[in-house]
C-alpha cells in the first residue's frame, strides 16, 4: 500500500488499503482467539470463528472488547466507515473504478487511513 | 425501536427472495443499530440514497446507526458477502461486556449450566450495593436450610472484602487456607502439581439438633499474601482452567452438598460476574429500598433476566434491611413492584390464563432489627423467622430439583396410567362415596345438632353428605369424633329409599289447598316413613290408636319398598284431617320422650327437594315453606331429640320467603370448598394410585390427607401437577389455578368437576406418548397443556349442567357462544333480551345461578363472566372489554 501511496496510485492504494485494514483485523482476530484456520473454535470464547470476509464490521465484532471500543468511540468508527466505503464505494470495487479521486479527497482517505491502522495495533496489544 | 421490532420491519420491507436477500441486526451497548441488508430494492440506488431510504423508513436519524452494509444481491456476491453470525461471545455470557450483548440481542444459545438440575444447586447472593444484608441472609439461610437437614456450603467469593471468615473464629476446625489460596494453585500451577486439597480449605459451623450440616470456605486471612494474591488472581485464567467446575467437583466429591451458597462481590465486578455468570445456577438479588440501588439493580436484572430459564433457573429479588415500619414495607413494595414491571415483558403481562393478580405477587421482605446489626456473631439463634422466606425459596426450588430425578428415574406413562380419578357423583349408587367423600371444614358445622338447613349450589356435596350419614353412618360417626354417637339417622325424603316425587307432591298440591296445610302434609310423611322404616316405639293404647289404624293399611316390614299411591293418599289423609294431624303432633312429642329417655336421638335428612318438587310451580314455595314452618312447630313443640337436616340448593333457600325464616338464622351452613378442602380433595384422589401414593410417602409424606396443611398438600400434589403453572417464582399456583377455575362467580366451587378435569387431563397428557418429539416435562405429571384441556372439558360438562337446572335460561345460554367474558351493561341487556321477562331480574338471576359477577358499578365495563362457564359456554376469552 505504502508503494503505491509513493508512486501516487490513488485508486491501487485505497483498494489495498481497505485489504490492508481487514488483514490487520484478520490477524487480531486469529491471535485473539488463537485460531488454527477460520471456523475452527476460539480457544476464549469455545465458539467457532467465521471469516468475516471484507466487512470491516463484521471483524471488528469477532472481539467483543474491539467491538466495544470501536462502537463507543465516533471517530474510530468514522474512520473504519471512510476505509471501508470511501466516498461510496467498498474498498473492494474501488479496483473496478477508473477515474482518480481529487488530492484532496485522497489526503482525506488516507488520514483516516493512517489513524485507523496506528489505532488499530496500539488496540491489538491490549485485548 | 427494539431490535426484533427493526428486524420484522425490515424483512417485510426488503425480503422477497429470501434464497438470496437477507437482513442481520445487531445492537451495540451504546444504543446504535448496526446493519447489514442484502436486496434487489438498493437497485439502481447510490450508497446515501439508500441511507435516506433506511432512515425514513425506520423513521431514525442519520446518528442512531452505526454500521449500515447496504447492497444488492449481485454486489454481495461479488464481495462474497453473507450472514455473518455473532460470534465474539461464548454460547453464554461470562463477563459484563459479554452480558450487554446478550441482553441487546436476547442471543443466548447455550443450555443451562445444571441442565438437570442436579445436586448440589448453587445459588448467589449478590447485591449492587454493599451493607445491604447480603452476607448476613446467606449465613442466615445457610443454617435455616442445615437445619432442616440440608447440608450447605457457604463460599466466600466477595475476595476482595471477604468477611465469611469471621463465621468460624470460634469454631474447632478453622481451615489453615482459604479460597484465593486454592483457587491461586489450581490457576497458576503446573497440571496436576497441587499441594492444597478441597478438604484444607472448609470448616464447619456446628449445628445442634439437626442431621443437617453447614460447611464454609472462606476467601482467607487477610495478610499481605492474600492482598497480593487477590491482585495477581485473574478470572480469565480461571476460565481457561475451567476452575470454577473444578472446584465444584472437588468440593461435591467431598461433601455432597445439597447447596451451595455463594456471597458474591457488589457492583460490576470480574468477581461479581464469575459468581453470577459462571457459578450461579440460582440468583437472589438482594435491595435496599432506595433509588440508588434501585437504579444500579433495574439494569443489571434486566440483563441478567434475559438469561433467566436458559443459562439460569431463577433470579428473585430480596428486599433487604427494609424499616420495620408501613412506610418502610409500602417503600419496599412500591420499588419492588417497579423493578418487577420493569423486567416483565409486555407480552408475560398480558397472558390472560396465568395472569396474576396483584395480591398474589409478595415481595421477600427482610427487615431491619438491630439485634441483627448489632449482633457480634452470626448466626443469631432465633431470628430464622426473619430469613426463613429466602430458605423456603430455595427449598421449594430443590423440592422441584428432587422431584426432576424422580420423574426422570421412572416411566412416567406408567405413573400416569396408575392414576384413577374418581368423579365424586354422590347420586350415583355405582360410586363407592366411602372412599371418594372428602371431610371438608363444613363437615363439624353439619354434624352440629342445631344445624338445620345446609344449602348450596348444586354440585357443592349435599348429596354426598346426605348418603354418608345414611348408607355411611360408621365412617360418619368415626369422623365426627364422637358427635354422632346415639344418633340414628333416617332419610326423611331424598334419593337413599323409594320416594314420592313430582306427580306426588302436585297430587297434593291440588288437594291440600282447602282443608290442609303442607306444615301437616311433611308432618304425616315423616311419620310413614318411620313406620316404613320400623321405627316406631309401640302404640300406647287408645291415644294413639287411629294413627296405628290408618298406618296397618301400609306393609312396614321393608324399609325398601317402593312408594306407592297408598303411601301418597295416606299422607294426604295425614295432612288434612285436622284430628289426625293433633295426634301425630302428640306421637311426635311421645316418640321424642322415648329416645330421650334412652339417651338417642333421631336424625331427619330431606334431600332432592330441589328435583322432587316441581321448580317454578305455583306450590314450590309453599310446599317447600312448609317444611320448615313443620320443623319449626317440632322446635316449639320441645323436641330435642328429633332433629332435621334439610339440603336445599342455594338460589330456592335464597328465594324461599316464609314467616319466621329468621328462626334458622345461625342455624344453616353454606357448603363452600374452601382452597384446602378442595387440595385435600385432590390429593385423596391421585392417592388412589398405588405409585402415586409411594412416592408421595417417599419424598413428600403426609401423615394426615384430612388435616394436612396446605403447605404439606401443595408439596405432595406437585408430582400431579407441579408447584408453579411457569417455572418462576411469581407465576401462579397450579392449584390455585385449578381452584379458581372451578369456582363460580358466587365463590361456589364444584369438587365433582375435579375428578372430571384430571380425568381429561389424564387422557390428554397420555396422547403425547405418542409424539416422542413432544418434550415431557420433568417436574410434574400432567402438564399446563392438559390441566388447560381438562379445564374445557370440566367446564363444558358444568355448563351442560346448567342448562339443565335452567332451563328457563337456555335463550341466554344459547347467546353466550362468542360473547365477551367482561361486558358493560348495555351489552349485557342486548344478551339478555325481552323474551324472559324483566331485564334486571334475568341479570339477578344470573348472577345467583353464579354466572355472572358484578365488579364495580362504578366501571364502565362492570359485568364478568365466571371462568368456570367461558370455555364450557365457548364465550370469547379476551382482555378487551364490550
Amino acid at each position: 500500500m505504502a508503494v503505491l501511496h509513493n508512486q501516487g496510485r490513488k485508486i491501487g492504494a485505497i483498494h489495498f488499503g481497505g485489504i490492508a485494514i481487514e488483514c490487520l483485523l484478520k490477524n487480531m482476530i486469529v491471535q485473539y482467539h488463537a485460531l488454527s484456520s477460520w471456523d475452527s473454535h476460539s480457544k476464549q470464547t469455545g465458539q467457532p470463528i467465521t471469516n468475516p470476509k471484507h466487512i470491516l464490521f463484521y471483524a471488528v465484532r469477532s472481539i467483543s472488547t474491539l467491538q466495544l471500543r470501536v462502537t463507543s468511540n465516533p471517530e474510530v468508527r468514522q474512520l473504519i466507515k471512510d476505509v471501508q466505503q470511501p466516498f461510496g464505494d467498498h474498498y473492494i470495487e474501488w479496483r473496478y473504478v477508473g477515474t482518480e479521486p481529487n488530492t484532496e479527497k485522497y489526503d482525506e482517505w488516507y488520514q483516516s487511513y493512517n489513524k485507523l491502522r496506528k489505532w488499530l495495533i496500539e488496540q491489538s496489544k491490549n485485548l | 425501536m427494539k431490535s426484533s421490532e427493526i428486524r420484522k420491519t425490515l424483512i417485510s420491507e426488503f425480503i422477497n427472495l429470501p434464497e438470496i436477500e437477507w437482513v442481520e441486526v445487531n445492537l451495540s451497548s451504546s444504543n446504535l443499530i448496526n446493519m447489514t441488508i442484502v436486496s434487489h430494492k438498493f437497485k439502481e440506488l447510490g450508497f446515501e440514497k439508500r441511507e435516506d431510504y433506511l432512515e425514513e423508513l425506520l423513521h431514525m436519524r442519520e446518528e442512531e446507526f452505526g454500521f449500515l452494509y447496504l447492497y444488492t444481491p449481485e454486489e454481495a456476491e461479488l464481495m462474497e458477502i453473507k450472514p455473518h453470525a455473532e460470534t465474539s461471545s461464548a454460547s453464554s455470557p461470562q463477563t459484563w461486556l459479554e452480558l450487554t450483548q446478550f441482553a441487546l440481542n436476547n442471543s443466548v444459545q447455550g443450555k443451562k449450566k445444571n441442565e438437570n438440575n442436579e445436586f448440589p444447586r448453587t445459588v448467589t447472593f449478590y447485591s449492587f450495593k454493599g451493607g445491604v444484608g447480603r452476607t448476613t441472609a446467606l449465613v442466615h439461610t445457610g443454617w435455616i436450610l442445615a437445619m432442616r437437614g440440608y447440608k450447605v456450603l457457604l463460599v466466600d467469593l466477595d475476595l476482595e472484602a471477604p468477611s465469611l471468615h469471621l463465621l468460624l473464629n470460634n469454631q474447632g476446625d478453622k481451615p489453615l487456607k482459604g479460597l484465593v489460596e486454592f483457587l491461586y494453585e489450581r490457576c497458576y500451577a503446573l497440571d496436576n502439581a497441587y499441594q492444597l486439597h478441597i478438604s484444607d480449605i472448609f470448616g464447619e459451623v456446628q449445628i445442634e439438633n439437626s442431621s443437617g450440616r453447614l460447611f464454609v470456605i472462606p476467601a482467607g486471612d487477610i495478610d499481605l499474601n492474600y492482598i497480593a494474591k487477590v491482585d495477581d488472581l485473574r478470572v480469565s485464567a480461571l476460565k481457561n482452567r475451567d476452575i470454577w467446575e473444578t472446584f465444584k467437583g472437588e468440593v461435591t466429591k467431598q461433601l455432597q452438598p445439597d447447596f451451595i451458597l455463594v456471597d458474591s462481590r457488589t457492583g460490576i465486578n470480574e468477581w461479581g460476574a464469575f459468581s453470577l455468570l459462571q457459578a450461579a445456577d440460582d440468583i437472589l438479588a438482594f435491595m435496599y429500598p432506595n433509588e440508588e440501588n434501585y437504579q444500579g439493580l433495574e439494569t443489571i436484572l434486566g440483563a441478567l433476566k434475559t438469561l433467566e430459564h436458559s443459562w439460569i433457573n431463577s433470579l428473585n429479588i430480596v428486599m433487604s434491611k427494609v424499616p420495620n415500619n408501613k412506610q418502610g414495607k409500602d417503600k419496599a413494595k412500591e420499588l419492588w413492584k417497579k423493578l418487577n414491571d420493569a423486567l416483565t415483558e409486555p407480552n408475560e403481562q398480558n397472558d390472560e390464563d396465568d395472569l396474576e393478580s396483584d395480591e398474589d405477587q409478595e415481595p421477600i421482605i427482610i427487615h431491619y432489627t438491630q439485634d441483627i446489626a448489632l449482633a457480634e456473631k452470626y448466626p443469631i439463634i432465633g431470628f430464622e423467622s426473619v430469613f426463613a422466606p429466602i430458605a423456603n425459596l430455595i427449598d421449594e426450588e430443590a423440592e422441584q430439583t428432587k422431584l426432576r430425578a424422580v420423574l426422570s428415574g421412572r416411566d412416567r406413562w406408567e405413573i400416569i396410567e396408575s392414576l384413577q380419578f374418581e368423579v365424586v357423583d354422590a347420586s350415583d349408587t355405582k360410586n363407592d362415596l366411602s372412599k371418594v367423600f372428602q371431610r371438608t371444614s363444613d363437615f363439624d358445622k353439619f354434624i352440629d345438632e342445631t344445624t338445620v338447613v345446609i344449602h348450596g349450589q348444586k354440585g357443592t356435596g349435599k348429596t354426598a353428605l346426605y348418603w354418608m350419614l345414611l348408607k355411611h353412618f360408621d365412617q360418619s360417626r368415626k369422623m365426627s369424633r364422637g358427635r354422632l354417637d346415639n344418633i340414628q339417622s333416617i332419610s326423611a325424603h331424598g334419593s337413599f329409599r323409594s320416594r314420592p316425587g313430582k306427580e306426588e307432591f302436585r297430587y297434593w298440591a291440588n288437594t291440600i289447598s282447602e282443608n290442609g296445610s303442607w306444615e301437616a302434609v311433611w308432618r304425616g310423611y315423616l311419620l310413614i316413613r318411620l313406620f316404613m322404616e320400623k321405627n316406631l316405639p309401640g302404640f300406647r293404647n287408645k291415644e294413639f290408636q287411629e294413627i296405628a289404624k290408618e298406618l296397618k293399611g301400609i306393609s312396614k316390614n321393608k324399609p325398601e319398598q317402593p312408594w306407592k299411591s297408598q303411601h301418597t293418599e295416606l299422607v294426604l289423609k295425614f295432612g288434612t284431617d285436622a284430628s289426625l294431624t293433633l295426634k301425630i303432633k302428640d306421637y311426635l312429642t311421645y316418640l321424642n320422650d322415648n329416645q330421650k329417655k334412652d339417651g338417642k336421638a333421631l336424625w331427619f335428612f330431606y334431600d332432592d327437594l330441589d328435583e322432587d318438587i316441581e321448580e317454578g310451580s305455583l306450590y314450590q314455595l309453599d310446599a317447600l315453606s312448609g317444611l320448615y314452618y313443620f320443623i319449626r312447630s317440632c322446635d316449639t313443640q320441645s323436641l330435642p331429640n328429633l332433629r332435621f337436616k334439610t339440603f336445599i340448593r342455594e338460589d330456592i333457600w335464597n328465594r324461599l320467603n316464609f314467616t319466621n325464616k329468621s328462626h334458622f338464622k345461625g342455624r344453616d351452613v353454606l357448603l363452600q370448598w374452601t382452597r384446602i378442602d378442595f387440595l385435600r380433595l385432590a390429593l385423596r384422589q391421585a392417592l388412589y394410585s398405588p405409585v402415586y401414593s409411594s412416592l408421595v410417602s417417599r419424598y413428600f409424606p403426609v401423615q394426615d390427607t384430612d388435616n394436612a396443611s396446605e403447605e404439606i398438600l401443595l408439596d405432595s400434589l406437585q408430582i400431579l401437577w407441579g408447584i408453579r403453572r411457569e417455572n418462576n417464582n411469581h407465576a401462579k399456583y397450579v392449584a390455585r389455578w385449578v381452584y379458581e377455575r372451578l369456582t363460580d362467580a358466587t365463590g361456589t366451587t364444584f369438587p365433582r368437576l375435579l375428578g372430571l378435569l384430571l380425568n381429561a387431563a389424564k387422557d390428554h397428557e397420555l396422547q403425547y406418548r405418542e409424539q416422542p418429539h413432544v418434550p415431557a416435562p420433568s417436574d410434574r405429571l400432567l402438564r399446563n397443556q392438559s390441566l388447560n384441556f381438562g379445564l374445557i372439558s370440566a367446564s363444558k360438562h358444568r355448563a351442560q349442567e346448567l342448562r339443565q337446572e335452567y332451563p328457563e335460561l337456555l335463550p341466554v345460554f344459547d347467546r353466550l357462544l362468542d360473547f365477551p367474558e367482561i361486558c358493560s351493561k348495555v351489552k349485557l341487556e342486548e344478551l339478555v333480551g325481552n323474551s324472559l321477562g324483566s331485564k334486571d331480574e334475568v341479570i339477578t338471576k344470573l348472577q345467583s345461578i353464579g354466572l355472572l359477577q358484578e365488579l364495580n358499578k362504578g366501571n364502565e365495563f362492570p359485568y364478568r363472566f365466571a371462568d368456570l362457564y367461558a370455555h364450557g359456554f365457548e364465550m370469547r376469552r379476551t382482555r378487551r372489554k364490550y
